[in-house]
């Protein structure tokens, strides 16, 4: 019996640890980026690191360590992204919920699971292959920009905006529906003056969340988004996102320079979290209201 | 009355003004709610088809400067009976080659098929002496080539036979006389495109902006047929076209309409014949907009202009032998087959790290956590995991097992980096799983007097089987993704992985290194191609198993 | 005579797929009547009270036959437009369902969906439909408020009030007390004796008692047949119907 007891006791404790790696490796990857990444600043002001344009880690008379460059293009290729793939996603998750039959609407929603597990890396192959030409033709230049870049990360973000705004508002309860069209309203007004609005916290945790995703990705832009770490001037400029710049010099940076990538790595890790907190707090006022 | 049909006037339900205003909104409306759902799934199917055809298909054209199409016996003039063959290892996957690649392999100019037929095997010439070894140099070599050092040169048209279908790279040359004893041998006849089309120098150059960069095989067709006149019809500049043609009873004439013209066909009658290479090489140097024809050779050495002619060639490009060869001289030649096993290793150890740990906590967080502090903090640990960009998980392998552990780059750095980006797929869905086991399972078993930790392993988690077994393989879907973080911890040897420590280059690396450095967009292709059915497959698995659990507990 | 019934339901026969809810229901509700629908769970009382707003083409796979009449005109029929046919006849639900806004908007929304957008109106639109409703007193110095935050009672009559503003011919309730408490259920009961002189009511109850109190026709139904209809006092002392008279006096549902 006492053996027994030990056992489980034992059991549970390992559980406990299993349960435990989860949180630890958070913990560890804030410490060690931190860790990494925070002596840059005694090299080099936050003022210059956040705000300059100046990025030249491998001179070695007058080295930059100025990331706003790669700040903005992350903005601009996210904004982007999100200009695109809201308007459709939203009209595609309302399309999915309320106007797709039984069978269509199975069908859409493994149309929508496979679009979320392609890799990113064939994302950006595709985007070279066919999109980069035919974005070359139209606007000239190389065709590796940030007008290229939103538009994979818009494909790439419509499964999550997708199916998240699709599981709001069919939560949305169905006597609220009921209501509004005993009243005399049509589907599309109650689609707009009751549905959307009661299923509003969701869709916006579901935008965030596309936001986070595109802000993160890194094989897709790294492949389409051109690579010139400057500032962007319009839509046609080749720019080179955060991950992009860690991404592409992690492999040889050496020194200050190698710090400056872990520096710019506590950006987006406090901006990706900073989104996901958001979320959460969102999705409990959610909740809560219901 | 009059009130009573005022009062039936009223409910007549006729659409008011404002009610076909709603109306008309919500039809617009749900046209563009149907066309928004229409983009994506177009996107879907344009990007899947897109790269699933040209996977399994390639479609290229390429110039040369000879025909498309050959014959298999080089006949030299003066010479009609004494034709040669070229033979080659049936293993050897060429139907066809131009008389440069001949003149390059024969010569040891090229010592490995790669460059013609994409397969690593090393060249092997086999000659013969005597008057058919004059004939073929007269033929094939310009002025001072020579047979390659290593060339073996045999007596007998029989002896090279055997020694071509006995070497696997063997390439030899034998008497069209010969031909009925490549039955049932491994050596195989290949034709020889060895015709150029050679035009007056006005037409190549740059001349008002048109320019002819190349011809195909059906223009060339069309302009000796006579069914073009002017090189403008072909963007070209205003010039009248004037074929010239060799006498009709010459071997090369009888060639070229054998290899171009249909039966019924016949070169036209306005062309200009001429009797001599160097009759045609004056005709084309001195008449504007001229064309002729003449073995590659030959124009060569009379300094003809020779033009670009395009070739299509559509082939299987996806196929068993890709899978199953391995990758050469940096993924240009041969197949994916180590890599695919890499990958194949990778999974495997991924899901023996985190299959058992992903489960484990699960279990603690569904059946042995109690509501309070800690256990609100471990949930919270998952979530936030789970939102972590991957880039930043390769930084973190970077930093912790390639360099402060020293683990190097590996397989063994990849997959612990891998494991951590992917546990928290598996313990959500893990949880879900376990989570909608029935409690009264659970009640029966421990009223049986089972202890706890029995309930869980042999009870709960056999019933939630389907659930975790759907996060386990989201979660190799997400690892065999995953590009960036493996680049960093898992390398890009595309060697078959050797041990644990080994650098190891995956499917989805292997792609886009492929791309970046442009070594080939038709591998590229199959590779992708590869990794989307890799990703169907695991959609209609988990499919399977989310019906199969919806039927348990239906 | 016609114009005593504002709706006459002619051989209606009601299919969810293969299943016939409503066999052959024959009946004329009566302008500015109470009636009341009774029978046991399931009878098909609350589908045949659905069919009449037509908020059963909401779900698939349903079929009808026969003609339900408003006014002498076919609301099945093709020409008939569903919008304006709810304008016409509202409809009160067992469970009260406000919207997640404020009171005001509540009561705005029906008459706003329907094009009435100026200011004023709509605060006499939504002053007097919250008076029929006898809730004004309890909301007037709330009316911006969210409505979830009233009582289950005075969000029945919210909704009651809702209904009203669009200013309905018909109105139809589907059990509208039972999911509230008896004071609550009297306060709406002695509401509907009121509304009754503008509108006319149909009202599936699950409580005899109730259908006694307020309805002037019954109608018991019984496994998709309507069996009897008459004056609710000859329904409850004089049933034609021996099941009728079972039911009534409790002897199953």
């Amino acid at each position: 019996m006492k053996r027994r007891k030990l056992f489980e006791g034992a059991v549970e404790r390992l559980l406990f640890v299993c349960a435990m790696v989860s949180i630890l490796t958070i913990v560890f990857i804030t410490i060690f980026i931190f860790r990494t990444g925070l002596p840059l600043f005694e090299e080099v002001s936050i003022t210059e690191f956040l705000f300059s344009d100046r990025w030249r880690p491998t001179d070695d008379q007058d080295p930059g360590f100025g990331i706003l460059a790669f700040i903005v293009a992350s903005i601009f290729v996210t904004i982007g992204a999100l200009v695109i793939g809201v308007p459709v996603g939203l009209a595609s998750a309302i399309h999915l919920a309320e106007l797709a039959g039984e069978r269509s609407s199975r069908f859409f929603k493994s149309v929508v699971e496979i679009l979320a597990g392609i890799p990113s890396v064939v994302y950006g192959f595709f985007g070279t292959v066919l999109l980069a030409p035919i974005n070359r033709m139209l606007f000239g230049g190389t065709g590796f920009n940030i007008l290229l870049a939103s538009v994979i990360l818009a494909i790439m973000i419509l499964p999550t905006i997708i199916s998240l705004s699709e599981v709001s508002i069919k939560s949305v309860p169905k006597e609220l529906k009921a209501a509004s069209l005993a009243l005399g309203a049509s589907h599309w007004q109650t689609i707009v003056r009751v549905i959307l609005p009661a299923a509003s916290s969701g869709i916006i945790a579901a935008v965030i969340l596309g936001t986070g995703r595109a802000v993160g990705e890194t094989m897709a832009v790294l492949m389409v988004a051109g690579n010139a770490p400057m500032m962007p001037e319009v839509v046609t400029s080749m720019v080179r996102t955060l991950t992009m710049s860690i991404a592409g010099d992690m492999g040889y940076a050496a020194g200050t320079h190698r710090t400056a990538l872990f520096t710019t790595s506590i950006v987006l890790f406090v901006f990706v979290m900073a989104l996901n907190v958001i979320i959460k707090i969102i999705t409990r006022k959610g909740r809560v209201k219901a | 009355m009059k009130q009573e049909e005022k009062s039936l006037k009223n409910t007549g339900f006729v659409l008011s003004p404002h009610t076909r205003r709603v109306r008309l909104a919500e039809t617009s409306a749900k046209m563009a709610l149907w066309i928004a759902a229409g983009i994506t799934m177009g996107t879907l199917f344009l990007i899947v088809g897109y790269i699933l055809v040209r996977g399994f298909v390639s479609d290229i054209r390429i110039q040369f400067e000879v025909l498309p199409e050959g014959s298999k016996v080089i006949a030299n003039e003066g010479y009609a009976d004494q034709g040669i063959l070229v033979i080659v290892n049936r293993d050897i996957r060429l139907k066809d080659m131009t008389i440069l690649e001949v003149t390059d392999l024969f010569s040891g100019e090229l010592d490995n098929w790669g460059g013609i037929s994409e397969q690593d095997i090393d060249v092997r010439v086999y000659a013969q002496n005597g008057s058919i070894r004059d004939l073929f140099e007269r033929a094939v070599f310009l002025d001072e080539t020579q047979f390659s050092e290593d060339t073996v040169f045999a007596d007998s048209d029989r002896q090279v036979i055997e020694s071509v279908s006995n070497t696997r790279g063997g390439i030899g040359f034998i008497s069209e006389t010969s031909a009925e004893y490549l039955n049932g041998s491994d050596a195989k006849p290949l034709e020889i495109r060895r015709i150029s089309v050679a035009v007056n120098g006005e037409i190549l150059r740059a001349s008002n902006g048109m320019r002819l960069h190349y011809l195909t095989g059906e223009q060339i067709k069309d302009i000796f047929i006579g069914t073009y006149k002017n090189w403008s019809e072909l963007g070209g500049a205003d010039l009248p076209i004037l074929p010239a043609v060799f006498s009709e009873d010459s071997l090369i004439r009888n060639e070229f309409e054998e290899i171009l013209l249909d039966t019924d066909m016949r070169i036209h009658d306005v062309a200009e014949v001429v009797d001599s290479n160097d009759e045609l090489a004056q005709f084309l140097a001195r008449n504007l907009g001229s064309i002729g024809f003449a073995y590659y050779n030959d124009a060569l050495m009379y300094e003809m202009h020779v033009v670009n002619i395009e070739r299509r060639e559509t082939e299987l490009n996806l196929d068993a032998a890709f899978i199953l060869e391995e990758p050469r001289r940096a993924g240009r030649v041969g197949g994916i087959s180590t890599i695919i096993l890499n990958t194949l290793f990778m999974i495997f150890l991924t899901l023996l790290l985190a299959g058992p740990i992903g489960v484990a906590a699960a279990v603690y967080l569904t059946e042995y956590a109690r509501q309070n502090r800690i256990n609100e903090i471990l949930r919270f640990g998952t979530e936030t995991l789970a939102g972590v960009p991957s880039i930043i998980f390769g930084l973190f392998g970077f930093i912790l097992f390639v360099m402060y552990l020293d683990i190097g780059v590996g397989l063994f750095s990849g997959t612990l980096t891998i494991t951590f980006m992917i546990l928290p797929t598996i313990i959500r869905a893990a949880e879900e799983a376990i989570k909608s086991v029935p409690q009264s399972m659970r009640e029966s078993s421990l009223a049986l007097g089972a202890t706890k930790w029995q309930t869980v392993t042999r009870v709960v988690v056999p019933a939630a089987i389907p659930g975790i077994m759907t996060g386990l393989i989201l979660a190799i879907g997400r690892a065999v993704g995953e590009t960036a973080a493996l680049l960093f911890t898992m390398g890009s040897d595309y060697r078959l992985a050797r041990d644990f420590l080994s650098s190891a280059r995956v499917l989805s690396v292997h792609l886009y290194i492929l791309v970046r450095e442009g070594i080939s967009f038709e591998r590229a292709f199959a590779t992708g191609t590869i990794l989307i059915i890799i990703i169907l497959l695991i959609n209609f698995a988990t499919n399977k198993l989310i019906g199969r659990m919806a039927r348990m507990h239906g | 005579m016609q114009t005593k019934h504002k709706i006459t339901v002619d051989k209606l026969n009601f299919f969810y797929g293969d299943f016939q809810a409503l066999k052959d229901i024959d009946m004329n509700i009566e302008i500015n009547k109470i009636t009341a629908l009774i029978g046991p769970s399931g009878c098909g009382k609350t589908t045949f009270l659905k069919t009449l707003n037509r908020m059963n083409d909401l779900i698939a796979g349903v079929r009808i036959n026969g003609q339900i009449l408003y006014e002498g005109i076919d609301i099945y029929n093709g020409n008939c437009d569903v919008i304006e046919l709810r304008k016409k006849i509202g409809m009160v639900f067992q469970k009260p369902n406000p919207f997640p806004m404020s009171v005001y908007d509540n009561i705005a929304y029906g008459p706003r969906v329907h094009g009435i957008k100026n200011k004023k109106k709509l605060d006499e639109i939504v002053e007097k439909s919250i008076k029929r409703a006898a809730l004004w007193d309890e909301v007037k110095d709330r009316l911006r408020k969210p409505a979830l935050g009233l009582s289950g009672g005075q969000q029945q009559r919210l909704c009651i009030a809702r209904v009203l503003a669009v200013e309905p011919e018909v109105v139809l309730m589907d059990e509208p007390t039972s999911a509230l408490d008896p004071i609550s259920t009297g306060k709406i009961e002695d509401l509907l004796d009121e509304l009754k002189v503008n509108y006319t009511i149909v009202i599936v109850t699950h409580n005899m008692q109730q259908a006694g109190r307020i309805s002037d026709t019954t109608a018991f139904f019984l496994n998709g047949v309507m069996l009897e209809a008459g004056p609710t006092d000859e329904i409850f002392y004089k049933p034609k119907n021996k099941r009728t008279e079972d039911y009534i006096s409790g002897r199953f549902g």
